[in-house]
Parts: C-alpha cells; sequence; structure tokens
C-alpha cells in the first residue's frame, strides 16, 4: 500500500518537476515595422492571460508537454490565434508573431496590382509542353538493348545523330561519325543529355534526321559532390575506375569539376583486345551576376585500344571459335603477356571550349562559344615490302587454297588447330626477315649514302596512319520568347578543319631502315620517277617515327545559318526551320607522288557546295490519352571530304559524281494512353538519294591496287516504330520494344573502278552499272523487338529481365559481284549464287540485370549493378559481316573452249560475344 | 447644386468602386513549395541538408532568395485579377517562423495574411498550412486532422489542416491535405493516400451531416492523380459539375488531367497531384450566393499557374517546373510543382 502510494507520489512529484521546467516563449512584433508590441495581450488556451512586455516578449512557465493555443490581441491589430507545441524538455521558444493593423483601408487591392495593368491578359491555357528529360521507352531499348546486335535506329548511317556538347556541333567535319569516343570513359559528366526525337530539332541546330544529342558538360551543370566508381567487366574492358567531383555553384558564382578515368584490360572471349586508356575532365564556369555567364570546359581521353579483325567462316571453323582474332601473334613467349596485336588504335584528341551565355532579360538570351579540337589519332597496321603477306588468315595460307592437294590441306588444317604461329601473326618469323634482308649493290648507288651492305632493309614494318585533326567551331545563337506561345531561336554556326593524313613508321621490327617507294608501282614500272612516293625526297630512307607513304591535308570551311521557330497554342505544338549553309573542302598534296608529278603536290581544286535543311512538325495533344505528330524534312548535305577523291592518299582527281546526298524524310506518330499502357506507334519513310562511295582495294584480277568509285546510290528506309510500358502488379512493370524496317536499294547505281597507279579506268569498269536495286542496306537487323519485366522495390532494389529477337540482318555487299562483268560465262544459278546477298539467321537473346542502392545517412549513396547480356551464351550469332572485295578468277573448258568465269570469295563476319557480364558499383557523397 | 453634383459623383464612385470590388472573384490557391526550411537545425525533424553546413549549404541568402521566388508567385496570381487571394494553402513548410517570413514579405504584406498552422507529426519535419486574408474570410476554428494507420502505430504521415470560417456570412471548411508520397512506388504506397482520403471523406461527412449549408475546400498535394483511386473514390471527387448529388464532391482538375495538363512531372509524363476540390454547395450554389466561377477565356474551371518563369528554361530538364535543388546543385529556382488556383463568385 505505502509502496503504491509512494510510487504514485513519485510519478507526482516527477511530473511536476517536469512541468516546471517546460514552457514556452516568444516576442510579439509589429508585421510592418518589425518592432515589438507591448501590451499585447496573450491568452493561453483561453485561460491564463499575459500581457507582452516593453520587448514584446511573453513567457509561460510550468506548461505541460502538449498543443496550446495563444491567441494574441492588441489593440489596432489583427486578433491571432497561434498554435504551439510545448516539449518536455526545457522552455520552448517560439518564432517571433507578427501582428498584421486592422485594416484601414476597405480594400487592401486596390492600387497594389498596377505593374500588370500593361501585362496582356493570361492566354488560354496551353497544355505543357511535350517532355524529353530522358529517351522514351522505344529509344531506350533501341540504344541498350538492341545496341548490342548493332541495331541501328531506322537503318541510318551514325552521321545522321546530331551530336552537340554545351551547344557545339561535334561530329567529325570529314566524315560525320558520332564522336562519342572523344569523351569516351567521361559517363558521370556527360550524363546531362537533351535529346530530340528523330526528326525534330534541338535548342541548338536543327539536326539531321536521326535525333539530335546535346550533352551538357559545364562546371555547373556537373551534381554537386564526390562519386567514385569501380566496374569490373568480362565483354569489353576488364576494369574501369572513374572519380568526379562537382562543387556546385559557390556564392561568389563560381563553380568547377574534375573527372578522371580509367579502362583497362581485355575481354574473356577475343584475344588480343585490350583497353589501356584514360580520360580527364576540367571544368570552370563562372557566373558572373544573374546575366552572364562564362564556362570553360577541357577534356580528353589518351587512348590505346588493340583492335579485332573479322575472318571468314572456314578460318572460325578450323580454330573452333567464332572469336579468333586475326591480328595478334605470340612475340618472345607464349603467353597472354607474349600477345603483341599488329592493329592498334592510338589516340589521344583533347577537346578545348569556352561557352558564353548571356540572359538579356526574361525573354531573351544570347550564348557564344568557341571550341577546339586538336591532337593525334592514329591506327597501326603490318606493310611490308616484296614478301610475302603476313596475315595468318590470307586466303593463300588456308587449306582450301589448296582445293587438289589433300595432303597440304591436312597439313596447314592441323597446323591451324594447333599451332599459333601458322594460325596467328608470326612475329618471330617477321624479325627473322628482317634481320636477314639486305639491299642489292645496284640499291644502294641509287640510295646514296644512307645504305650499305650491311644495312639490314625491314621488309616487314608497323606503320602507323595518322588522321591528325585541327578543328575550331564558332557559334552564335539567340533565342526570343515573343510570347507565351511563340518562340525564335537562330544563330550561325562556322567551322575550320585542317586535317594532316599521313603514315610513319611505329616499328621497324629489328631491321634497320625503311625505303619509301611504291611497292605497286615498282611492280608495274620496275624503277624510276614512278615508283617514288615522293619526289621531293627521292629513295628516301625512313626510321621509326619519321612520315612515309603519303601526306596530305584536308582543308575544310563551313559556314551554317539557321531559324527556329517554335509555337504552341491551347492543344497544337509545332516548330518550322531552316538553314542554309555552304561547305568547301580541298586536298593539300605535301608529297609529289612519283605516277602523279603533276597531280599530287599542293592544292586540289577547291570544292563548294551549297547546303540546305528544312523541317517541320505538328503536335496534336487530343487528351492525355491520345496525341499525334508529324514531321518531315528536306535536307541537301554536302559530301563529306572522305569521299571527295578517288585517291586522297596519292593525288588530287575528284571522285565522280560528287554533289552531296539529298534526304527527304517523313514520320508519324501516334502517342497512347490506354489505362495505365503508355507508348507509342511511329511510321517513317526516308529517301536517301544520291549517295556516293568510295573503296580502295587490292583486285586480284588486275594485280594492282584499284579505287572504286561508285555514285548515284539511293535508298529508301521506311518502317514502323513502337514503344510501351504497362505497370503490372507488386512493382512489376512491363515494357517493350518492336522494329520493322525495310531498308533497301532502290536503283542502280554507277561504278568506276580506277587503277590506283595509273589514274586510268580499268577496261570495262568505266561508268558500269552496280545492279543494287531491291538489294538490302546493310549494317542493322531490320527487325527486332523486345519484351522485359521491370521490378522496383520500396528499398531500391532493381531487377529486370528481357528477351529480344533479332532478324534481316544482311550482308555489307560488294559491288563488284552485281556489275555485268563480274557474271561473264556464268550460268543462271551460278549468276545467282554470286549476285546473293546473305542474310544472317534470327538471333534470339535473353539479358538481366540486378542492382540496389543504399543511402546511408541520407549523406551516402552507395550503389552496385550487375547486368549479364547474352545468358543463353549462344555463340554463333552473327552483327555483322562483308563480302571480301575480291574476285576470284576461274578457268573452265566449255563446248571446248577454255573460259574464264567469276566466283565470289568467302566474306567476312563478326560474331556477338557470349555470355558476358558488367559489375558496377559506386559511391556518392 | 453643385453640392449635389459633388454628392453625385461620390455615390457613383462608390457604387462603382461598390460593384468592381464585388466584380472580383475570391482567389483560392494552393502551392507546394518545396522544401521551405529556415536555415536553423531543428532538434526533432531531420532537416541537416537545410542548414548551412549541410549537404544543400542552406544560407540565409539563399533561404531568402527563395522566400523572394514565393512572393512573386503569390503576387502574380494575384495580379491576374488584381485581387489578393482570399486563400493559400501550402505544404513543405518546415514551421510558422517560414510561414511569418513568407507573409512578411514586403509585395504580400499589405494582405495581412494570417496564418493557421499546426505542427505536424513527419519525419522530416514538413507541414501544411493555410494563409487567410482577414478582411474576406473570418476565422472561427482550426483543427489538425490526423491521419493514422492502426497497423503501424510508429507511422508517420502529415496531418489535415481544417480551418474553419466565413465568407460573406457563408460557412466554409478549408481542408488543406499533403498526402503519403509515392515513395516505393505507386501501387505499394497507394493504401496509405486511400487512408488518408478515408479519413478526410469521413470528416467532410460529418461535417455535411451536421451543416448542411457549409461550403467545402479541399486542397492540396495529393500525391495521386485525379482519377487515381483516392481521389477518385475513395474521396469520391467527381468529374462533371452537372451531374452532381447534395453530398458529392467537385475536382475541377479531372478533366484537366485527362485532356494533359499537370502540375509535376516524372520521368517525361504530367502529374496532376495538386488539386482544389469543392463540396456541391460550392459547386452549384445550392445555398448562399458563393460559388466556383470559370474564368472568361476559360474552358475549366481550375487553373494551372504555370508561367513561364516557373519553368526550367534549358537543358535536359526543359519545360520542367523550375526548382530549387537539382542534384545538390542550387538552381535558383521555385518549386518541383505550379501552383493551382480556383476563383469563387457570387
Amino acid at each position: 500500500m505505502n509502496k503504491i502510494l509512494s510510487l504514485i507520489l513519485a510519478t507526482f512529484l516527477f511530473g511536476s518537476a517536469m512541468a516546471q521546467t517546460s514552457g514556452l516563449k516568444g516576442r510579439i512584433i509589429n508585421r510592418d515595422s518589425r518592432n515589438p508590441i507591448s501590451q499585447a495581450k496573450i491568452k493561453l488556451n483561453d485561460q491564463t492571460i499575459q500581457l507582452s512586455t516593453p520587448n514584446g516578449d511573453f513567457t509561460f512557465d510550468g506548461l505541460e508537454p502538449g498543443t496550446y493555443r495563444l491567441i494574441i490581441e492588441a489593440p489596432d491589430y489583427q486578433t491571432t490565434e497561434v498554435t504551439a507545441k510545448v516539449s518536455n524538455n526545457g522552455v520552448t521558444q517560439m518564432s517571433n508573431i507578427s501582428l498584421s493593423p486592422t485594416l484601414l483601408t476597405k480594400d487592401v487591392d486596390e492600387g497594389s496590382f498596377s505593374e500588370f495593368d500593361t501585362e496582356s491578359s493570361n492566354d488560354a491555357q496551353a497544355l505543357p509542353t511535350t517532355l524529353s528529360a530522358s529517351k522514351d521507352v522505344y529509344n531506350n531499348i533501341a540504344s541498350y538493348t538492341f545496341g548490342q546486335m548493332r541495331f541501328r535506329p531506322r537503318g541510318y548511317e551514325t552521321s545522321t545523330e546530331a551530336v552537340y556538347m554545351n551547344g557545339v556541333y561535334m561530329n567529325d567535319a570529314l566524315t560525320g561519325y558520332s564522336p562519342w569516343s572523344l569523351w569516351g570513359g567521361l559517363n558521370d559528366v556527360t550524363r546531362d543529355q537533351e535529346t530530340s526525337g528523330s526528326l525534330n530539332v534541338s535548342d541548338y541546330g536543327l539536326g539531321s534526321i536521326n535525333g539530335v544529342t546535346n550533352i551538357n558538360t559545364r562546371a555547373s551543370m556537373i551534381r554537386k559532390g564526390l562519386r567514385v566508381g569501380i566496374v569490373n567487366a568480362n565483354g569489353q574492358y576488364r576494369f574501369r575506375g572513374m572519380v568526379t567531383y562537382g562543387s556546385g555553384e559557390n556564392k561568389d558564382g563560381w563553380s568547377y569539376a574534375l573527372s578522371l578515368s580509367t579502362r583497362q584490360g581485355g575481354n574473356d572471349y577475343i584475344e588480343g583486345l585490350y583497353y589501356n586508356t584514360y580520360s580527364y575532365y576540367a571544368a570552370v564556369e563562372k557566373k558572373i551576376n544573374s546575366q552572364h555567364r562564362l564556362a570553360l570546359t577541357v577534356f580528353g581521353a589518351p587512348t590505346e585500344r588493340g583492335v579485332q579483325g573479322s575472318a571468314t567462316q572456314e578460318v572460325y571453323d578450323l580454330v573452333g571459335s567464332n572469336y579468333y582474332n586475326t591480328n595478334w601473334g605470340y612475340q618472345g613467349g607464349t603467353g597472354d603477356d607474349a600477345i603483341r596485336n599488329a592493329r592498334v588504335r592510338r589516340f589521344h584528341e583533347p577537346v578545348t571550349m569556352l561557352n558564353y551565355f548571356y540572359t538579356i532579360n526574361e525573354k531573351s538570351k544570347l550564348q557564344a562559344a568557341l571550341s577546339y579540337r586538336t591532337g593525334q589519332n592514329k591506327y597501326s597496321a603490318l606493310d611490308w615490302y616484296d614478301a610475302p603477306d603476313p596475315r595468318p588468315d590470307y586466303y593463300r595460307n588456308l587449306p582450301s587454297y589448296f582445293p587438289a592437294d589433300a595432303a597440304k590441306r591436312a597439313e596447314l588444317t592441323q597446323a591451324w588447330k594447333t599451332d599459333p604461329s601458322i594460325s596467328q601473326v608470326n612475329w618471330q618469323q617477321l624479325y627473322d626477315v628482317n634481320s636477314i634482308a639486305r639491299f642489292l649493290p645496284s640499291e644502294i648507288d641509287s640510295i646514296g649514302g644512307a645504305v650499305n651492305a650491311n644495312t639490314k632493309r625491314s621488309k616487314y614494318i608497323i606503320e602507323d596512319r595518322h588522321t591528325d585533326q585541327n578543328d575550331w567551331n564558332a557559334k552564335i545563337q539567340a533565342d526570343y520568347r515573343l510570347s507565351p506561345s511563340l518562340t525564335f531561336l537562330g544563330g550561325v554556326d562556322l567551322r575550320w578543319n585542317k586535317t594532316h593524313y599521313f603514315k610513319t613508321v611505329n616499328d621497324l621490327l629489328g631491321g634497320d631502315i625503311w625505303l619509301d617507294v611504291d611497292q605497286f608501282a615498282e611492280r608495274d614500272f620496275g624503277s624510276g620517277e614512278a615508283i617514288q612516293n615522293n619526289l621531293l625526297t627521292p629513295n628516301r630512307v625512313v626510321k621509326e617515327g619519321d612520315t612515309y607513304g603519303y601526306s596530305y591535308y584536308a582543308h575544310y570551311k563551313s559556314g551554317k545559318a539557321w531559324g527556329i521557330a517554335r509555337s504552341q497554342y491551347k492543344d497544337w505544338e509545332s516548330f518550322l526551320a531552316a538553314e542554309i549553309g555552304t561547305t568547301q573542302f580541298y586536298r593539300e598534296g605535301m608529297f609529289q607522288k612519283g605516277l602523279f608529278k603533276d597531280n599530287s603536290l599542293g592544292n586540289s581544286e577547291k570544292q563548294n557546295f551549297f547546303t540546305y535543311n528544312i523541317k517541320a512538325g505538328v503536335t496534336k495533344k487530343i487528351s492525355m490519352y491520345h496525341s499525334f505528330s508529324f514531321n518531315a524534312a528536306l535536307i541537301q548535305n554536302a559530301p563529306y571530304f572522305q569521299d571527295g577523291f578517288v585517291s586522297p592518299r596519292t593525288r588530287n582527281t575528284v571522285a565522280p559524281g560528287l554533289e552531296g546526298d539529298k534526304t527527304a524524310s517523313f514520320d508519324a506518330t501516334y502517342n497512347f494512353r490506354f489505362g495505365a499502357i503508355k507508348g507509342r506507334v511511329t511510321g517513317f519513310f526516308t529517301t536517301i538519294e544520291n549517295q556516293t562511295k568510295l573503296i580502295s582495294f587490292y583486285d586480284d584480277i588486275q594485280r594492282t591496287f584499284v579505287n572504286f568509285s561508285m555514285w548515284n546510290i539511293n535508298q529508301l528506309n521506311t518502317g514502323v516504330e513502337m514503344g510501351f510500358q504497362a505497370p503490372l502488379i507488386w512493382n512489376i512493370s512491363m515494357k517493350g520494344g518492336f522494329n520493322y524496317g525495310y531498308y533497301v536499294y532502290t536503283n542502280n547505281p554507277y561504278v568506276t573502278e580506277t587503277v590506283d597507279n595509273s589514274n586510268s579506268p580499268v577496261d570495262g569498269f568505266e561508268n558500269v552499272q552496280v545492279y543494287w536495286k531491291d538489294y538490302n542496306v546493310s549494317g542493322t537487323p531490320q527487325l527486332a523487338g523486345s519484351i522485359g519485366l521491370d521490378y522496383r522495390s520500396r528499398d531500391n532494389l532493381f531487377l529486370s529481365v528481357d528477351a529480344s529477337y533479332y532478324d534481316y540482318n544482311y550482308i555489307d555487299m560488294n559491288p563488284l559481284y552485281r556489275t555485268d562483268a563480274a557474271h561473264l560465262n556464268l550460268d543462271e544459278s551460278e549468276s545467282q549464287t554470286l549476285a546473293h546477298q546473305e542474310k544472317f539467321k534470327a538471333a534470339f537473346l535473353l539479358n538481366a540485370s540486378v542492382g540496389k542502392m543504399w543511402s546511408i545517412d541520407r549523406k551516402y549513396t552507395l550503389g552496385v549493378n550487375l547486368n549479364v547480356n547474352n545468358m543463353l551464351n549462344t555463340q554463333n550469332i552473327k552483327t555483322g559481316g562483308y563480302e571480301q572485295m575480291r574476285l576470284k578468277s576461274n578457268e573452265r573448258v566449255y563446248q571446248g573452249t577454255t573460259e574464264t568465269y567469276y566466283s565470289a570469295f568467302p566474306s567476312k563476319y563478326f560474331y556477338l560475344l557470349g555470355a558476358s557480364y558488367y559489375l558496377n558499383m559506386y559511391f556518392r557523397f | 447644386m453643385k453640392r449635389s453634383f459633388g454628392f453625385f459623383l461620390l455615390l457613383f464612385a462608390g457604387l462603382s468602386l461598390g460593384v468592381f470590388a464585388q466584380s472580383k472573384p475570391y482567389t483560392v490557391v494552393f502551392y507546394n513549395l518545396e522544401n521551405l526550411f529556415d536555415t536553423i537545425k531543428s532538434p526533432n525533424t531531420y532537416d541537416e541538408e537545410f542548414t548551412p553546413k549541410g549537404s544543400n549549404a542552406w544560407t540565409g541568402e539563399k533561404y531568402k532568395h527563395k522566400l523572394r521566388n514565393i512572393e512573386q508567385v503569390f503576387y502574380s496570381i494575384a495580379g491576374e485579377n488584381k485581387s489578393f487571394p482570399t486563400l493559400i494553402g501550402v505544404s513543405e513548410i518546415e514551421n510558422r517562423s517560414v510561414l511569418e517570413d513568407v507573409v512578411s514579405m514586403p509585395k504580400l504584406k499589405k494582405a495581412n495574411y494570417q496564418i493557421a498552422h499546426f505542427d505536424s507529426p513527419d519525419a522530416r519535419g514538413v507541414d501544411v498550412a493555410l494563409f487567410y486574408r482577414p478582411d474576406q474570410f473570418q476565422y472561427i476554428s482550426s483543427e489538425a486532422v490526423p491521419v493514422r494507420l492502426a497497423s503501424d502505430p510508429g507511422w508517420k504521415t502529415r496531418d489535415i489542416l481544417m480551418v474553419y470560417g466565413t465568407i460573406e456570412g457563408e460557412p466554409f471548411f478549408v481542408f488543406v491535405n499533403h498526402w503519403p508520397s509515392r515513395r516505393g512506388g505507386q501501387q505499394a504506397s497507394e493504401h496509405l493516400r486511400m487512408l488518408a482520403a478515408g479519413v478526410l471523406r469521413h470528416k467532410v461527412d460529418s461535417i455535411q451531416g451536421v451543416m448542411p449549408l457549409a461550403k467545402v475546400i479541399i486542397m492540396g498535394d495529393l500525391n495521386d492523380d485525379p482519377i487515381d483511386k483516392s481521389i477518385a473514390q475513395t474521396l469520391g471527387a467527381k468529374s462533371n459539375i452537372k451531374k452532381l448529388n447534395k453530398t458529392d464532391l467537385f475536382n475541377p482538375y479531372f478533366e484537366m488531367f485527362k485532356k494533359g495538363f499537370g502540375t509535376l512531372a516524372y520521368q517525361d509524363s504530367w502529374n496532376l497531384f495538386d488539386n482544389i476540390i469543392v463540396n456541391a454547395n460550392l459547386a452549384n450554389k445550392l445555398t448562399g450566393n458563393i460559388g466556383i466561377y470559370q474564368a472568361p477565356g476559360n474552358d475549366y474551371y481550375g487553373q494551372i499557374f504555370d508561367r513561364a518563369f516557373l519553368k526550367q528554361k534549358e537543358g535536359q530538364y526543359k519545360n520542367y517546373p523550375y526548382r530549387t535543388y537539382v542534384g545538390g546543385n542550387f538552381m535558383g529556382g521555385y518549386s518541383d510543382h505550379f501552383p493551382v488556383f480556383i476563383y469563387l463568385s457570387k
């Protein structure tokens, strides 16, 4: 009993002791003057009343924890009610309570809004603009899932996708190639991407027919904080490490960002492939004031990458793997360390960019940019003089070259299966040849003092083919919003490019020197001026690092002026855009080629082209559930420099039919939403006409190096693409993408085959037709479909799995196989065989990924992702291939006479890797 | 004669003023302020991010910038019909102190906004509140309506704020909401918003039961779209103003959402989480004189204030609501939501 009593007492005492320390205090002020109000009456829960002190303060002590209501009254002020929570630890300090004066005027609104008088009244509410912060579900599937099969959206060349960085057009000036490798490995700082759909225009320019991407890499756009990421993988490189820091904008308006990354190692399937790359990025930006910003961005990716070569199926079958790589061989051992790849890309092309932004007012802004790309880009290869082809899979090295010699075939087959000195590059043999090769006395005489009887003449070397660019871009652009429904933007883009194409000696492979003469010319003409690669320095002896073979500059400049008008009214969105420009390029030869001594040194004729681009689009939004878009484009491009000359290595002769291609494209899209199912269906129709193509190769029939110029190539790309996503249950959603394309040539273009040594057309191969009509455009599966499931849990666990199917992927064609001359003396079935374009087998793939993200203390983020591609480990999926540029010449006796006939050489292929994984871990704070 | 002319003039002026004043509808606004925090660390809630040393480096300067932005928004809405809004509901505010700072902004001071606010049980410490113009809305009382999960007493969400008062003598009940978020997925978290909707519907029903003349305004960030179960079914906010029963609720944003309008964007689609819903008394003027009013030239009763200055002007997230922070970087924008408003008029 006592116990209970004392417990009650203790509780009471304890409680009251606590109550004594709890309370509420605050201050009453005048809202207008911020001065304290004294003598204000503060009623607590309609009971206790206090008056505020001359400082406006009040304090209520001894309160139980809980919620209280205070009513504050003061003469000439609005009575104000405040609820406050009293906690159990001490006196709760309330924020200042401001009282507003009792109304003096009846209407507080009067005279308050004069600044709105001039403003026109709000337009009828327009539907929100279509958003595009990320790729839609179809485009997402097309790039990530279909991408592994080298799928190309709508079957277009990559040059049709315009890539901008900070508003500057970055596609290669001379080839149009997409420039992503310039910032390879810098994923953290290239995440902020604005994308526009295929025929749409961007905020920085019109683009072409395959979408526009602008990557924002200005310092202020980089996510604030530090991010560290590590990748382990087996499908591309082995390891990637990346660290990135973004400062955010400090109070003086400065922001900076840094990123470093490296990719190292090879993959589990293809020997000789490796990455040895580093990437760096540094950017600084200054917000000078609310109107002016200046940003400087510098990045580069010094890269060394061992490259894979393709091979014929005979070779793949001989070695028992579709991942055979012909480019490497063992040197000084037989371990992985001894693998040496003859074909290595090395480049480092740093880009420096200066951006200026001027916000003139709420409605208009101006931006200007200057960028400079420079550096080195080289690709190594074996070169040889008067010696057998060192490539292990050269057709004369294969069993099939000896159809009549069973013993030889058996011996070679055995060697291919077991002896890497046969199946791979035999480096030792190349060194051996070089160590004993000497100049003849007559040669020593003609060369002069540079060589003697002991000079080891390299017959085999490794050359580097350089493409060293100096690329300047300048642009200025203005944006003006005339009204909420009408916006104009326009600008001028200027570009100058000077690219040096030349060869250097990378490695003499044990020899002392290399003699810079043209061996093909030597074969045809024996000696004299004709065999000289450069008459300015005849019989030049070159060593490692020296330029030889060819050397010329591409000079390019272009200017474009463009404008875009966008309007938005109620449920309509539309745009109209136009661009006009001129492009000029010419070749400047640095070597005076012996064969073309009047047509190789100095400048070629300047090639000038007028270009235009007109685009229009309209979107009608019926409702949230349905909207329709129609877009159209008409584009006249300039040809690329790389297609401009018959043989740019040797002379200034311009390619025939050089006018630039003309593209017309139209697409129509239906965006739908049925319940929770969202998606789109798009039909597209594109014609690309008047394209040219230049191929140089060694022609076995002519027994000489030839140049193959095709022109007037027309193609049609039409089809349907569709994507959808639908939530199912338990946070699982389904998504799918589908593309059915029909990409064919629509005419029979012309070709002229020119002997490289003489600039004269090959007999019977001048202006002949290539029968390409209705053949398929290669390089992509024309049918692709994917269906997948995604799961995302409450605590950031992600799972996804998708199945995809591909078909109608065709081989890249050799035009020769479709000319009359090649079908000489063939019967109909032979003819069909030769002209047949191989369609690769359909492919089915299964991919999965799992990821988890943890947020620690709401400050740190830790994440792990694992992707597994080709889970079924299918190893016989062809992703690409091409017909060799050779014709096999045969003889047979037909009706008593010997006749020559031609057959196809086996094609070469690339295969999709088997099961591969990509494990990414990152930490962010 | 001179005198009577003066008198006439005065009368005319008075009349026209009166007519003019009367013709101005009452504006009712809701705006999610996206983390309006002061710069001081609170003891009981997680607000370190919003301190000068926190991850957002939330300094007095940035706070003032945000206040000026909010001032500009409310003042611009007022500029639409040249009248300060009568009622402004807000969400994602830290405490009474930041509300005091909003109503004390120079361009809003004149309206003498009073504050109705309760400290709400929310892990991040964000509350809802109502500003009202005392010359138009006569405050009577307020209440924090709790939303609790019977199965999980530890689970916390924001109370619904109910404010009772009169406009021109007619009784008004105003509810300001910020329903549980979609964290963990729309489907997985839907039951929580249905719970809040049920609590609200129950409250509305009991008011309408005892006070048939009551005019009800429900506003807030409901974290669901008008067509979702919580709003369309549990709360029962209907789309067709012409087909309302006496106790029904009308959601002017229902048809707008179906047309494609939105107040916030996620993964390139628009959501319309910010709703202002009224009961049939207001929708159809079943009682009294005041009812919802469709501005001339407008296709809907609801309005979304999506002026250009509230939108991101460039970059990846162009045309999205212009936010205060993106990726930890201070952008100097407004909010991840657009404000919404309706007019009430005789």
